[in-house]
């Protein structure tokens, strides 16, 4: 085109493209693989963040989570005999989210803002958001707060994993937050998670690996996986208060009694961990 | 809805004891009478409408478009409308990401493949006009009905436009369009989801509005093709009263929603074989 | 496309004076609402629920500063041929809403619910021209139906002008084409209660269109009458048998 376009401003005649200097990828530090039956060690941290009234940080590999807790505050209005939970999740703006195939169309759903000018939360992260108020609700004396609300807030920093093993993270920072909140519940909510390969009968403990994007014509990368994440009450009688299951598999029974045995021994594992670091962080 | 504590408890305890005693005398496995119906959307491939007796209602409509498969990212897009509430409600988008997990995995996109470039995308429209119980049962059955009622035109043109580039060309002919899902094969029938409640040591499959009221928690179960299939998750039905579940709770949802999926199966697709007709009137 | 051909046949093949296929429903949905109406005009569809007269929510601070009567209308997605997302502040919606509003609220006997409200909601299944008209008459059907006092009926047709022949109740590829009015008819009088014009029309004209118009609207209503007193009949048996 040598007609000059009027519409845009354009940079001076003799300027040229950018060209980017030729950057080998640099060769990421192989991670030791993690044996299939060992579960990822994570750092822990809680009453970081100071304005609020419990927080947790949690990491666990490269996944970054940071709860924050407000409440229980007061609210103003009707009176109600119990306290309300509600809980937002949000990922930083820039993370790509676990694309998880209930992930894939909320892109052009997921930057409108509402009226208050924020950015709507994205079906991912309602969907955690969700999940762990349902935990919780079973968890926390609500009675014990009426007229109050608490408010739980999370917000993932950094994340290298897959949709449920992300979960379960944040169920682990959300309890030690609720610890360092002093609000009253019932137990500790600790979870486990585990990926179920068909082909080989082979369950992996806390799978770390990312989830491959599918075809779009559904050629499914990995046949026959189940990925499961359950929350439990580990000394209320290893009471269930969440349940996940995804994947492309059918679920039988024994298949399915035999993984929520595992991952009771998972959530028992971090439970111990957990008992450590709180009994620790008294001291 | 509000309960009195008297009605709470009367409630909670005829649901708890063994075998549970329903508002509606229906017995644990047994749904609510639905009212059902397809074909009558003139400008869609397929459509249906579920009523149930509470008067909850939703209409799905199921439209096609001939797309370039390379351009999409996914060959089915689902969006819920509920009459009078907002578009990026919670509500909505759990809903929504429920559906999602369910149909983007078990449908099958073979069906839709038209040539080597050229596909069919599904636009899966629902429209709840009015809900008292968690709607995610009555979608999906409706889901279900509009799939199996959507009819494509059928191609003229080659399948294979590897080499040359063609539009694809279809017959005018409607009465030559055929089934997405044909009547005589019953391996590839679209998924479906359950909504069971549990209280005490009793699951209950279709639970009314009363009865969410006072469960203690709810399980949302997937079905497809005779098998449970992922998604398997627990859901707060009421923001009251929640206490966590044992794995036999979840057992026994399981080989209910197993039981009762079939007889589901076979009712709904007597509708699509009766309602063959098309653009009735649907009152 | 001709719209009308010499021979005097319209595209789908109606003459001038002739009404699509209209069929009415009430009591459609009486577990969900107080009233409720189906209306189909051809290949537009429309349901109609009603709910109310109900207390107020805001009754105890605001007495009845706005109108009680409230209308919304809801466009699923499907409802056009192309897939179209209808926001819920649409302008297009809201402007149909007050018309419909300002009709009504001179029908009902507003005089007899003070400090209540009635909600209707109506919900767009199909759209094919008409949209208006059927959302009237959903109305009038869905308000009988909730036994809510009324002093007539009213019933409601759109009316187009082919260069100098008016043609009745117009389509959606008609309504594109040519000039239309909407008409809105109290019962069996000669009274207007809605009438609407949004492109150019010769005055004229106007009288040819206004003639036929009210004769469709009389049409309407009879047919509305009809299923009305099928419906109360059909009620008046189920009480005489018990």
């Amino acid at each position: 085109m040598n007609v000059q376009d009027r519409r845009r401003l354009l940079g001076p005649a003799n300027a040229s493209p950018i060209v980017f200097s030729d950057v080998k990828e640099k060769k990421s530090k192989k991670i030791q693989a993690k044996p299939d039956d060992e579960i990822s060690k994570m750092f822990i941290n809680t009453g970081l963040v100071k304005n609020c009234d419990g927080s947790a940080y949690i990491e666990v590999g490269n996944t970054i989570i940071q709860v924050s807790i407000y409440g229980p505050r007061p609210i103003r209005g009707s009176f109600i005999d119990k306290a309300i939970l509600s809980t937002e999740c949000r990922f930083l703006p820039y993370l790509s989210q676990p694309n998880d195939s209930i992930s894939r169309l909320t892109s052009s759903t997921s930057l409108i803002t509402n009226y208050n000018g924020k950015l709507n939360l994205s079906n991912i992260e309602q969907k955690i958001s969700s999940y762990i108020e349902s935990c919780f609700l079973s968890c926390i004396y609500l009675e014990n707060y009426p007229k109050s609300s608490i408010d739980i807030f999370i917000k993932i920093l950094s994340v290298d994993t897959n949709l449920l093993n992300l979960v379960n993270d944040v169920v682990h920072c959300c309890s030690l937050a609720m610890v360092d909140a002093q609000i009253e519940s019932k137990d500790l909510i600790t979870s486990g998670n585990l990926r179920y390969l068909k082909s080989n009968n082979h369950i992996i403990m806390d799978p770390k690996c990312k989830d491959k994007d599918k075809d779009i014509t559904n050629e499914v990368v990995e046949e026959g996986k189940l990925d499961l994440v359950v929350s439990f009450m580990n000394s209320r009688n290893d009471e269930i208060v969440g349940f996940w299951c995804e994947g492309n598999d059918t679920l039988e029974d024994d298949v399915l009694e035999k993984l929520i045995e595992r991952c009771n021994d998972m959530s028992k594992e971090i439970r111990k961990n957990i008992n450590f670091y709180l009994i620790e962080s008294l001291e | 809805m509000i309960l009195s504590p008297a009605e709470r408890s009367y409630l909670y305890d005829s649901l708890s004891v063994q075998p549970p005693v329903r508002p509606d005398a229906r017995s644990a496995h047994q749904f609510r009478p639905i009212e059902a119906s397809c074909s009558f959307l003139p400008n869609s491939n397929g459509s249906s409408r579920v009523r149930l007796s509470d008067g909850g209602e939703a209409i799905v409509s199921v439209k096609t478009q001939v797309v370039l498969t390379k351009n999409e990212s996914s060959l089915i897009s689902i969006d819920v409308d509920i009459n009078k509430e907002r578009d990026d409600s919670n509500f909505i988008k759990n809903l929504i990401s429920s559906l999602e997990s369910i149909l983007l995995k078990k449908f099958p996109i073979e069906k839709l493949k038209l040539t080597e470039r050229y596909s069919f995308k599904v636009y899966i429209d629902c429209f709840i006009l009015s809900h008292n119980s968690y709607p995610l049962g009555l979608l999906s059955l409706c889901i279900y009905l509009a799939l199996k009622s959507t009819r494509l035109p059928l191609l003229t043109s080659t399948v294979n436009d590897r080499e040359i580039e063609e539009q694809p060309t279809f017959n005018d002919d409607w009465e030559a369009s055929k089934k997405l899902f044909e009547p005589s094969e019953h391996q590839d029938d679209p998924p479906l989801l359950f909504v069971v409640g549990i209280i005490g040591n009793n699951v209950f499959i279709d639970p009314s509005n009363e009865e969410e009221e006072v469960s203690e928690n709810g399980l949302i179960v997937g079905f497809a093709n005779g098998e449970i299939v992922p998604p398997v998750q627990s859901t707060n039905l009421s923001n009251r009263d929640s206490k966590g579940i044992s794995p036999k709770h979840i057992l026994k949802a399981y080989s209910m929603v197993r039981n009762c999926g079939k007889e589901v199966v076979k009712a709904l697709n007597t509708v699509v074989s009766s309602d063959d007709d098309v653009f009735t009137s649907i009152y | 496309m001709e719209v009308y051909s010499p021979e005097g046949l319209r595209a789908d093949g109606r003459r001038w004076n002739e009404v699509r296929n209209f069929k009415c429903h009430i009591n459609t949905h009486q577990n969900s609402s107080d009233g409720s109406s189906y209306v189909e005009m051809g290949n537009t569809k429309v349901v109609c629920l009603v709910s109310g007269p109900m207390e107020s929510p805001s009754s105890g601070r605001k007495p009845n500063s706005s109108s009680n009567l409230t209308v919304s209308i809801s466009m699923p997605s499907f409802v056009s041929n192309s897939r179209k997302k209808f926001k819920k502040n649409d302008k297009r919606i809201q402007e149909l809403c007050i018309f419909l509003v300002k009709t009504f609220e001179q029908i009902v006997i507003m005089k007899n619910y003070p400090r209540t409200i009635i909600s209707i909601s109506i919900v767009v299944l199909s759209q094919d021209g008409g949209l208006l008209p059927s959302c009237v008459n959903a109305i009038t059907l869905a308000l009988i139906d909730a036994g809510i006092s009324m002093y007539d009926y009213v019933s409601s047709i759109n009316v187009g002008l082919y260069d100098t022949t008016p043609l009745l109740d117009l389509n959606h590829l008609e309504e594109n084409d040519l000039s239309f009015l909407t008409l809105g008819v109290v019962g069996k009088s000669e009274k207007i209660s809605l009438l609407l014009l949004e492109d150019k029309l010769s005055l004229d004209n106007l009288e040819k269109l206004l003639a036929i118009g009210i004769v469709g609207c009389h049409r309407i209503r009879d047919i509305m009458d009809q299923e009305i007193r099928r419906h109360g009949n059909l009620r008046l048996s189920k009480i005489t048998n018990k």
